[in-house]
């Protein structure tokens, strides 16, 4: 009986060792939806972010407010982990992205501040 | 994604059941392997069928047929006799330490090979050229749809893997491109699993492990297995299939025919080389069994017709829709007016097959062994592995003679390197029988 096992036995101990050695490394790291969202830096392209929707006609309703209230050039991106993003490329400092997101609050849109990725 | 495949193993094993029985439940375990690859050849073919005829693209049509599959094979299993193997203790197959060590090698690379996988970019150009995308449509819209798959590159090409991809897409519940790899690593699994549960009782570890191990690290498939493509499922098809009807050249058990063809005719679906491929493997048998043509012939005859039939549906389609099948620029007598390209075409062929930096040694291997085993004696199992080695590197010539906008070249331009798998693959598959053929006449001899 022994022997009949023991090779099964080496079977499984390999099969089970190499996960356990790569666990011991810590448990895997599955990348989620924040890995698409980069917090804006200075000197990198900035954009202004007025939200993340998973539904298309979400991100139209988004886009036709924003743009209702004044914030032009607005669209609607793909933001490279399945959702859809409303924003404002181009904003050329820090500085000025944050008077952007005083102007969105005063008429109640959150505005976020991001590093545009390519 | 898990699901589905585990959807596709209980549809095969419902085939395969049909087609054999079980003696026990340790040899349905054992051939779980060749049941999951039948559950996807035949639910594949199936759902290229619903589609060419409109049914829409659901998790409810992939169940469907499935369900169509088992119940049919189910039936013919109620009337052919079969009955579930008795209940008994499951004793575990006597292995020896070198088999123990060596599938624990296999073991240990398939896990790897997941881990690789799992994180897997789409980065190969066919696959987010046209594959993918295929893919992505049959989600999205729930069929061929006509405009999309027009406008789409290579429209011409068969469906099945795109179906496969998008049946994962069902399952995994949107288009992830990344986890799409890990489907390619379940057929992969199932491939090898094939190629042990069929060889394992047969022959010895010795002729059964290195030369699986050999091709399974080889560059090409330690780094392309998993490409959301229909390269490497072609030839995991095309390779089961050239070992069952291998076991059927000295078995003559009428099941193997019918696994075979029902392969064949997945391969036929998967890629446009799939028939080329799967006639190779025919012709090889037909070669093989030349002193038996009156019984043999006619049977590999049905095969090869009945695997062409099945990819009937998708043809009709295409000229239906007036799309072209996107066939060989330079086919038939198209041939001699660029025989130039024949030399260069061979010599392209010749010198991939045996590259070392994509595939080892897995070619010059199985030609040695092949000649090992003529000069013991044995003829049957050679010459077929010979046939098959000889019309598949004519095939994989006709590839780039027939197609001369396609540089000759092994950069990817040219498939060459993706094609000449299918003979690597069959590798681990046909010499193992060639080997026991040769290690048989060599005792015949010894005891004469």
């Amino acid at each position: 009986m022994t022997t009949r096992l023991l090779p099964w036995a080496v079977v499984v101990l390999a099969a089970l060792v190499y996960p356990a050695a790569v666990l011991t490394g810590g448990s895997p790291r599955f990348p989620s939806r924040t890995d698409c969202v980069h917090p804006a830096t200075a000197g990198r392209n900035i954009e202004a972010v007025f939200g993340r929707f998973d539904r298309g006609v979400d991100a139209e309703a988004r886009l036709r407010r924003v743009l209702g209230v004044g914030f032009k050039g607005s669209r609607i991106e793909a933001d490279g982990c399945g959702r859809l993003k409303v924003d404002v490329p181009g904003v050329p400092s820090v500085a000025v992205g944050q008077q952007l997101m005083a102007e969105a609050a005063k008429v109640g849109i959150h505005a976020t501040l991001e590093e545009a990725t390519p | 994604m898990l699901a589905l495949n585990v959807w596709l193993l209980a549809v095969g094993t419902a085939f395969l059941f049909a087609l054999r029985g079980w003696r026990s439940w340790g040899e349905a375990a054992r051939l779980a392997g060749l049941a999951y690859m039948l559950g996807v050849a035949s639910t594949g073919v199936v759902l290229v069928w619903a589609l060419v005829v409109g049914i829409p693209f659901s998790v409810a049509t992939i169940l469907g047929a499935g369900l169509l599959v088992a119940v049919l094979a189910l039936i013919a299993a109620y009337r052919l006799g079969r009955r579930p193997p008795p209940r008994t203790r499951l004793r575990l197959p006597r292995l020896s330490l070198f088999a123990a060590v060596s599938a624990a090698l296999v073991a240990v690379y398939l896990e790897a090979l997941f881990r690789s996988g799992r994180l897997a970019a789409l980065t190969e150009f066919d696959g987010w050229f046209f594959w993918v995308p295929k893919a992505k449509a049959i989600f999205y819209f729930g069929d061929l749809d006509n405009q999309f798959f027009r406008e789409l590159p290579h429209h011409g090409y068969p469906p099945l893997v795109p179906t496969v991809e998008a049946a994962a897409f069902r399952f995994m519940g949107s288009a992830d491109v990344v986890t799409l790899h890990l489907q390619f690593w379940f057929l992969f699994v199932g491939f090898v699993a094939a190629l042990v549960g069929l060889l394992a009782p047969r022959v010895s570890p010795l002729f059964l492990w290195p030369p699986l191990l050999l091709v399974l690290v080889t560059p090409r498939v330690t780094g392309y297995a998993l490409q959301a493509q229909a390269d490497f499922l072609l030839e995991e098809l095309i390779a089961v299939a050239a070992l069952v009807i291998g076991l059927w050249l000295f078995e003559r058990r009428d099941w193997q025919l019918v696994a075979a063809g029902v392969l064949l005719a997945a391969a036929m679906l998967a890629k446009r080389e799939g028939s080329l491929f799967g006639a190779c493997v025919l012709l090889a048998a037909i070669g093989a069994t030349w002193r038996q043509a009156r019984t043999a012939w006619p049977r590999l005859a049905i095969v090869g017709v009945g695997a062409a039939a099945a990819t009937a549906p998708w043809w009709i389609l295409l000229h239906v829709r007036h799309l072209s099948a996107e066939g060989p620029e330079a086919g038939g007598t198209g041939l001699f007016s660029h025989a130039d390209l024949a030399w260069p075409s061979l010599r392209l062929t010749v010198s991939t097959l045996f590259d070392y930096r994509q595939w080892l040694v897995v070619v010059p291997v199985a030609l040695l062994a092949i000649a090992l085993a003529f000069l013991a004696g044995a003829r049957r199992l050679p010459g077929y592995a010979a046939l098959l080695y000889v019309f598949g590197a004519a095939a994989l010539t006709y590839t780039t003679w027939a197609f001369p906008s396609i540089p000759i070249t092994k950069d990817p331009i040219n498939p060459i390197i993706r094609l000449t798998g299918w003979l690597v693959l069959v590798m681990p598959a046909v010499v193992p029988l060639v080997l026991r053929d040769a290690w048989q006449a060599i005792d015949a001899k010894d005891e004469t």
